[in-house]
Parts: C-alpha cells; sequence; structure tokens
C-alpha cells in the first residue's frame, strides 16, 4: 500500500513539476497546488498506512498515529494560503505586465512578450478589464523604461 | 585581565558618543582606556617568579567555551607594550589629527582594536583566541580604511583584510584541529603529548603558520602592509610597528612551545623569516616615501622576529623577545618621528626634504637615536639584540648568519637613508616652514627614542623585561645575558663587517638605486593579487549577467536540476535504504484512480475551469485518502479547503485570461518532462525509503495523555491546541498576513470591472494581440 502511495505521490510532484515549469502563470499556481498535495500524501505514507482506529478515543484502540494527521491539518491550511497568496501576486503580476508569461516576465514586468517591435508594457497599472485588442492600441505608446531588456 | 581587555571596549562606546562632542580631546578619555592595561605591570615586574593568574568567566559552558584570560609573563609583557604604545598613540594623535576628523569614529575603533589585541595576547582559550584574532583584522580593516573617500585607503584596507582574514580561516582550522588533537580547549590545559601523537598535528602546524605568515606580513603575503600605511599615522605606530602585526610573532611564540619540536616548524619559519628580513630591508632602501620605508622596514624586522621564535630554542625566544621590546620602541618612535615631518612639512617623500635638524632639534635628537637603535649600533638597545640574533644565527650555521649580516647591512642602509631628511641643505617643499612640532607630538617619540637609549646603556632593564617571560616561554635556563660587551666573538666581528657593508651600500647609494631598478621583478606579490583580484571580478561579473535575471521558469530548471544532480549522487551511493512493502488492497484503488486522473487531467486540460476542476479531482482524492486512511479530521479540512481554493480561482479568474498554453521549445520540453519525471522518481523512492521507522513513535504518549491532560478524545484536535497550540498560532498568524498580503495586493491595484460583453467567456483560446 505505501509503495502504491509512494508511486502516486511522484506522480503527482512530476505533473506539479512539468506544471510549475510551464509559462503561463495560472499553470505555476496550480502546479503549487499539486506539490502541496504530494507532501501532505507522503506525510501520511511515511507515517504508516495501517488498517486501525482512527485517533479518537472513543473507539476501541489500537489507534492510527495522531502527530501526522496534526502536522497535515496544519499544512493544508498553510497551502491553502500559500495557494491565495501566489494567486493574487500572479493576478497582479498579470495586471502590471499586461499578460501572463512566466518567461517573458524577466527582471522587468514590464515587457511586452506579444508585441513585435520589442516596446513596453505601460509600466503603470495595465488593468487586465480592457477586454479588447482595439482599447489597447488607442491607448498612447508606451515609453520604454529605462534599463530595461530591449 | 578581563577588565583590561573589556575596558577599551566600554571607552569605545564612550568615545562614539563623546567624539562629536569634545572633538579632538577625546583623545585624553581614549588614552585613559588603556589604564587597566597599564596597571598590569606591577604583576609583570614580579613575573619571573609569580605563578601566572588565571580569570576564567564562564560563558558557553556546555561547548567548553570561557572566556579565560592567564597572565603569563609573556602575555603581560606584550598587554604592557600594548597599553603603553596605546596611551602614547592616544596623546600623540590628540595633536596630530586635523580638527575635522570624525574622532568619534577614529578612536573607537582604535580602542575597539586595542581592545582585541589585548584579548589575544592574554586570553587562554583557543576560540577566543581566534575570536580576538578575527576582531583584530576588522578593526584594522576600520582603522586603516578610516579615511574611505581615497581609494588607496580601501584598497589598503581590503587589501589587508582579504589577506589577514585568509589567515583567520587558517587559524579556525587550526585551533579546531588543535583542540580535537588535545583534548582541549584551552592553551594551558593542552594536551601537547596528545597533539604531538594524532594526525592533526602536521596539518595544524602548516595551518598555524599561514595564519601566522598572513598577519605579521611574512612573504610572500607581506604586500598588505605597505599598503596599510593609508591608516593615519598615529594608527600606522600603533598597528603596524608595535601590535598588530606581531599577533603573528606572539603566535608563533605561544605555538612555538607545542609545535616547537618539530622539525618542520623551525625548517619553514626561519628560512620564511630571514628571506622576509632581507627582501623587507631591500624594499625599503628602495622607498622614496619615508612611511613606506618603516613599512617595509617593519617587515624585515618582523621577519627577523618570526626567525628567532621560529628556532624554538631557549637562545631564539631569549633574542626574540628582547628585540620584541627593541622593536616595539624604535619603530614606534620613528613612526611618531614621520608623522611629526609630515605634519610640519606637507610631505613624507624623501629627495624632497633635507637638513631638517636646524628646524625640527628634538626630533632630530629622538629619530636618531630610534634609527641607531634599527641600523644596531652602539649603546642603542637594538645593538644589543641584533648581537644576540647574530648568536642565534651563528649556532644554525654559516649560510643563515650570512643572511643574517645580509639583512641587518640592508637595514643599517635604510636607517642611515631615513636620517638623510635632517642632513644637508635644508630643504622644503615651497610654501612648508617647518618648526619644532608642540609637545604633544615631540614627547612620545623622544619618551620611546631614550627608552631605546635607556635599553642600550642600562642593559640590565631590558634584560630584567626579558626574563619576565622566561618561565612563559621557557627560557629560564639560557645564560645568556644583555650587555654592550661580550668579548671579541663571533658575533663582533659579524657586526663589524655589516657596518662595512652597509656603509658601502650608502656610499653606493646611487649604484644600489640603478641596481633596483634594474632587479625589480615583473610578476611579484601585489601583481599576483592584483590579478587574482580582478579576476574574481571579471568572473563573478560574467557569472551574474548570465545567471541573474533569467525567466522564471529558467532558473527553476537550474534548480531543480541541481536538485536532481544531488539527489542521484545521494541515491548511488545507498540504493540499499529503499524497501518496497506493503500489499496492494483493492479498495483504496478508486482513491488511487481520483489522485492519478487529477494529475493526468491537468496536464491535458486547454481550458482554465477545467484545469481548475480537474485539480480539484486530486483535492478530493487527497480527501477520500485521509478518509480511508483514519483521518477523519483532514478529511474534512480538505475537502472544506478545496472548496474555498475553487472559489478563489474564480474569483481570480474575472481578472485573470484564459489558461493559454504558451507553446515550450522542443529542446525544453524534453527537458522539462526530464526534470518532472526525476524529480516523480526521486519524490517516490523518497518516501519509500523514509517509511520504515527508525525510532519509535512518540504518539502513544499524546494517545495516553491527550484525555488525560488536554480533556478531549480527538486527539489530533488536542494535539492541535493543546500539545502544539504555538504551532496552530503561528499558523493562524500565517493565514492573517496572508490575508493582509492578499488584501494589500489586490487594493494596490485599480479596482476591475467586470466584463459586459456577453460573449466574453472566460475559456477563450489565447489572447494575442496584434
Amino acid at each position: 500500500m505505501e509503495t502504491l502511495f509512494a508511486v502516486i505521490i511522484g506522480l503527482l510532484v512530476a505533473a506539479g513539476v512539468f506544471l510549475v515549469l510551464s509559462r503561463v502563470i495560472v499553470r505555476v499556481v496550480l502546479g503549487l497546488t499539486f506539490i502541496s498535495y504530494a507532501a501532505n500524501l507522503a506525510i501520511l505514507t511515511v507515517a504508516g498506512l495501517r488498517e486501525v482506529s482512527p485517533p479518537l478515543l472513543t473507539l476501541p484502540g489500537p489507534y492510527m498515529d495522531p502527530l501526522p494527521q496534526a502536522l497535515i491539518l496544519t499544512a493544508i491550511v498553510i497551502g491553502f494560503a500559500t495557494t491565495a497568496l501566489l494567486l493574487t501576486v500572479a493576478l497582479r503580476a498579470y495586471q502590471v505586465a499586461g499578460h501572463d508569461d512566466v518567461e517573458a516576465f524577466g527582471d522587468n514586468l514590464a515587457r511586452d512578450p506579444d508585441a513585435h517591435d520589442g516596446s513596453f508594457a505601460d509600466p503603470e497599472h495595465q488593468s487586465p478589464d480592457r477586454p479588447d485588442v482595439e482599447d489597447m492600441q488607442d491607448d498612447e505608446p508606451a515609453p520604454a523604461p529605462a534599463g530595461g531588456r530591449p | 585581565m578581563t577588565l583590561a581587555v573589556f575596558f577599551p571596549f566600554l571607552i569605545a562606546a564612550l568615545a562614539a558618543w563623546l567624539g562629536p562632542r569634545l572633538g579632538r580631546r577625546t583623545g585624553y578619555v581614549a588614552a585613559a582606556a588603556f589604564l587597566p592595561a597599564l596597571l598590569l605591570i606591577p604583576e609583570l615586574l614580579r613575573m619571573p617568579g609569580a605563578v601566572p593568574a588565571l580569570e576564567v568567566t564562564r560563558w558557553v559552558p556546555t561547548l567548553d567555551l570561557n572566556l579565560a584570560f592567564r597572565g603569563d609573563g609573556f602575555s603581560l609583557l606584550f598587554a604592557a607594550l600594548i597599553g603603553v604604545i596605546g596611551t602614547l598613540a592616544s596623546l600623540y594623535s590628540v595633536a596630530y589629527l586635523s580638527e575635522r576628523e570624525r574622532f568619534g569614529r577614529f578612536y573607537s575603533y582604535l580602542l575597539c582594536f586595542g581592545g582585541s589585541m589585548l584579548g589575544l595576547v592574554l586570553t587562554d582559550n583557543l576560540v577566543a583566541l581566534f575570536g580576538f584574532w578575527e576582531m583584530t583584522s576588522v578593526t584594522s580593516f576600520l582603522l586603516i580604511g578610516l579615511w574611505h573617500t581615497r581609494s588607496a585607503a580601501r584598497d589598503g584596507a581590503v587589501k589587508a583584510f582579504l589577506v589577514s582574514a585568509l589567515g583567520g580561516l587558517a587559524l579556525l582550522a587550526a585551533v579546531a584541529l588543535i583542540a580535537l588533537g588535545g583534548g582541549s580547549t584551552s592553551l594551558s590545559g593542552l594536551d601537547v603529548g596528545a597533539l604531538r601523537e594524532s594526525a592533526y598535528f602536521t596539518p595544524a602546524l602548516l595551518l598555524t603558520l599561514l595564519a601566522a605568515f598572513t598577519k605579521s606580513a611574512q612573504l610572500p603575503f607581506h604586500l598588505w602592509l605597505p599598503t596599510a600605511m593609508e591608516a593615519p599615522t598615529p594608527v600606522s605606530a600603533f598597528l603596524h610597528s608595535a601590535t598588530m602585526v606581531k599577533a603573528g610573532v606572539v603566535l608563533v611564540a605561544k605555538f612555538g612551545l607545542i609545535f616547537g619540536g618539530a622539525a618542520l616548524w623551525s625548517g619553514i619559519i626561519v628560512p620564511v623569516g630571514l628571506a622576509t628580513l632581507v627582501w623587507g630591508a631591500w624594499l625599503a632602501l628602495r622607498q622614496t616615501d619615508l612611511k613606506a620605508l618603516l613599512a617595509y622596514s617593519t617587515v624585515s624586522q618582523l621577519g627577523l622576529l618570526m626567525s628567532l621564535y621560529g628556532l624554538a630554542d631557549a637562545e631564539g625566544r631569549f633574542a626574540a623577545t628582547a628585540h620584541l621590546l627593541n622593536h616595539a620602541a624604535f619603530k614606534a618612535a620613528l613612526f611618531f618621528v614621520v608623522g611629526i615631518i609630515d605634519h610640519e612639512t606637507g610631505t613624507r617623500e624623501i629627495p624632497l626634504l633635507g637638513g631638517l635638524r636646524r628646524a625640527l632639534p628634538v626630533t632630530f635628537a629622538a629619530a636618531l637615536l630610534a634609527a641607531m637603535s634599527m641600523a644596531g649600533l652602539p649603546p642603542l638597545g637594538g645593538f644589543i639584540s641584533k648581537e644576540l640574533f647574530y648568536e642565534a644565527m651563528l649556532h644554525q650555521g654559516p649560510l643563515f648568519l650570512a643572511v643574517a649580516v645580509a639583512g641587518s647591512a640592508l637595514t643599517f642602509a635604510y636607517s642611515f637613508r631615513l636620517l638623510r631628511v635632517f642632513l644637508g641643505t635644508p630643504r622644503a617643499p615651497a610654501g612648508a616652514e617647518p618648526h619644532e612640532a608642540p609637545p604633544g607630538l615631540t614627547l612620545p617619540a623622544a619618551g620611546l627614542a631614550l627608552t631605546a637609549l635607556v635599553f642600550g646603556v642600562l642593559p640590565g632593564t631590558a634584560e630584567a623585561l626579558t626574563r619576565t617571560a622566561q618561565s612563559a616561554l621557557n627560557f629560564g635556563d639560557y645564560d645568556g645575558y644583555l650587555s654592550l660587551w661580550h668579548g671579541v666573538t663571533p658575533a663582533l666581528l659579524a657586526t663589524l663587517l655589516t657596518w662595512a657593508l652597509g656603509a658601502v651600500l650608502v656610499w653606493q647609494a646611487r649604484g644600489m638605486r640603478a641596481l633596483g631598478r634594474r632587479l625589480t621583478p615583473r610578476v611579484n606579490a601585489n601583481t599576483v593579487y592584483y590579478g587574482l583580484t580582478q579576476t574574481v571580478n571579471v568572473f563573478s561579473s560574467w557569472l551574474i549577467a548570465r545567471t541573474q535575471g533569467l525567466p522564471l521558469p529558467d532558473q527553476l530548471r537550474i534548480m531543480l536540476a541541481a536538485a536532481a544532480l544531488m539527489a542521484g549522487y545521494a541515491v548511488w551511493r545507498a540504493p540499499q535504504v529503499f524497501y518496497p512493502i506493503g500489499t496492494l488492497p483493492l479498495g483504496v484503488l478508486p482513491v488511487a484512480a481520483l489522485l492519478i486522473a487529477g494529475a493526468v487531467g491537468v496536464l491535458l486540460s486547454r481550458g482554465r475551469l477545467t484545469a481548475v476542476i480537474v485539480t480539484g479531482l486530486t483535492g478530493f482524492g487527497s480527501a477520500a485518502a485521509f478518509l480511508a486512511f483514519r483521518a477523519p479530521d483532514l478529511a474534512l479540512t480538505q475537502l472544506l479547503v478545496e472548496a474555498v481554493t475553487v472559489i478563489l480561482f474564480l474569483l481570480a479568474f474575472r481578472y485573470l485570461p484564459g489558461v493559454r498554453d504558451l507553446p515550450r521549445t522542443r529542446g525544453r520540453y524534453v527537458f522539462d518532462v526530464a526534470i518532472a519525471g526525476l524529480a516523480g522518481v526521486g519524490i517516490t523512492l523518497l518516501v519509500l525509503s523514509s517509511v520504515r521507522f527508525l525510532a519509535p513513535p512518540i504518539s502513544p504518549y499524546y494517545l495516553e495523555y491527550s484525555y488525560k491532560g488536554g480533556g478531549g478524545k480527538n486527539v489530533v484536535n488536542v494535539l492541535l491546541v493543546d500539545f502544539r497550540g504555538f504551532d496552530t498560532l503561528g499558523e493562524i498568524t500565517v493565514v492573517g498576513m496572508v490575508a493582509l498580503a492578499v488584501l494589500s495586493l489586490v487594493r494596490l491595484g485599480k479596482p476591475g470591472r467586470p466584463r459586459r460583453t456577453p460573449d466574453d467567456t472566460a475559456d477563450l483560446p489565447a489572447r494575442r494581440r496584434p
């Protein structure tokens, strides 16, 4: 049983790592979620998966080890907090950069990867809520911030 | 003694505060910082007979770390030396420094340095010895770089620090090895016999030598000392003539009692010391800057001291200790003299100066005495200690004596060169009208020069001081004595030869300069140093330009590949720890299918909603697994969190574009698959290897005390709120902090407007701008 779960945990981590390495920011967040699932399951697995009672003293023993469960309980909540934070950061990054391509963020978040002429997106707020391409073109061409990569 | 070490640090804090208020008068306060060190003198004078005092302050007893200070003859002698020169340097600097100097900083650095140096010589604990050693490196870095707006000062400070920090690391390793081999971190409690037997002996010896050579500017580490002359002159007098550079000499003297028996010890130190003596003197002769001349002269004299202590016999230690006293007296005096010349004429260049004896008679007298002592002329102290030096080298063999004579002849020549600024026709840079310096400047110089004279005329004084160290350095049975006249000895004949050679060198000064220009080596310690530092600079710029600022995925790839390499190495080294265990029950197969379906599905999904929902499969799969493996609380929490996560994603998707799958290049794709696969396999192996319990689990404790102690029958809950309450508090804090961060991140941006167009669904294909 532990072997099966070890393999599953490996699969989850592999999927998570592959997602983390992808270019789109939402996929990166999802990848981290998968890694945190895998971590939780790993804690449970290494403590031993046995067919005994849950650690509720009203039931007859023997009981499962309660300590890993307490640790996972904390980890689930922290994992959720991490996901929320990352998602918000992704959101802000998208708003500032105007695109969601992690690879193009580089050291200058405001670079526009899709622009053919290598121009820069607006380094100020660029709301994602301008739904259409036409809206964008109405704007003044944004000045290239100094120090950015062309 | 503990007070003597820590009082300067206390006053340093006071001086930092007083500096801007009292200005240069802070120097009087600073001089008082050395009072406890000076109070050690009566104890020193009782010394050859008295028992060394030991003061122990417990610090980290479990690690055998104590602040132990041991006042044996040698330590006290050195502490008194530091106290005297420190006091004089503080007083001298009051008159020397300009009104605009930052006195608070200057004096606090100076006092911290003095305190570290006192700690270094007095400590009995090896770890503390290393600590004080490094503190002298750091404080001297600050002092040399005091005028940090000048690039030469910065360069000198960095150079001094790099070289002595290299030695400091060597000392740390040496101290660790000595403590391991000798079974104690106490210098006096070392089991020297066991250390000699242990395998650590030779490495510790070599590392100690490296430390001593870097600190005391022996070849080829002499490069930092001349550039360290960028420090203000009082500092130079204190650091680089009397104390700091002698830290290496102290180390060799003290550790010579441990390592002295080894042939390697003397076999390395004596040749290196003699080579430094000759080469330093040769370089000193070629300088035109008075202070640079003194710097190289210090290098040379340190070589002499090193070679004598390196002999590790009674004769060498006696001669070295006598010369130590003489050197401290004449070198500090000469530094003060050079400071006066600089102060009065505005230059230190020998060719620009001449005939200063008329304008500066007192200074001239002091300089004459000190320089004669340095040159080894009677009736000064330097003459006597040089005779002892010859005597000791004579017993090593004629070659050693020849090198010693050559070095001393060069010393004779550069001492004269130094005095030339006082002789001949009066000459000074335009605008400078040299006249005698105020007593604040001349008195310290004159006092030290008179000491050099007293050491020569009344050899008994120097002898008594030298003898105080005899029990500490084991030369009590040496029957030599200090005297101006030992009869016609080989040493005296060598001295006469030295004078003749020295006179020839002075006479043929022009020819020597031409020879010196011809003999300048193309590659020297400085070119090597600058070559190395520049290579490091260029390399690091190159590395940073190519590794920093990469896109996030590339940085992650590098990190993960590195982790894969390291973990792969671990697996290769220890493959036997993986135990596949357990049976395959059919009951959990649906759970497994759910988990795997999520992982596979998310990789295949194109739309963002699909991706989130498929992720949910794995989330619910985890919950099911928790339920299957008897963890109902976890399953409940996971379900709730899963629901909230989906809501969170949906909220965010309102403002995020669709999950378009931007293509990776083929090479990256293959690499990413490989990395992900390796990570998966690695984690699988890790889990398998961790399944065995290495120690009995501690959970029976919780099961037993959950109800008794916590009053709850759900052990997990009791664990969270009672046994690990602070963890839970931390968890809540994290969630709270995240909530704040999320709130501020969202509020920072423009409030988003909802999309109005009805056909603008979330899962449009990737939005491309033309």
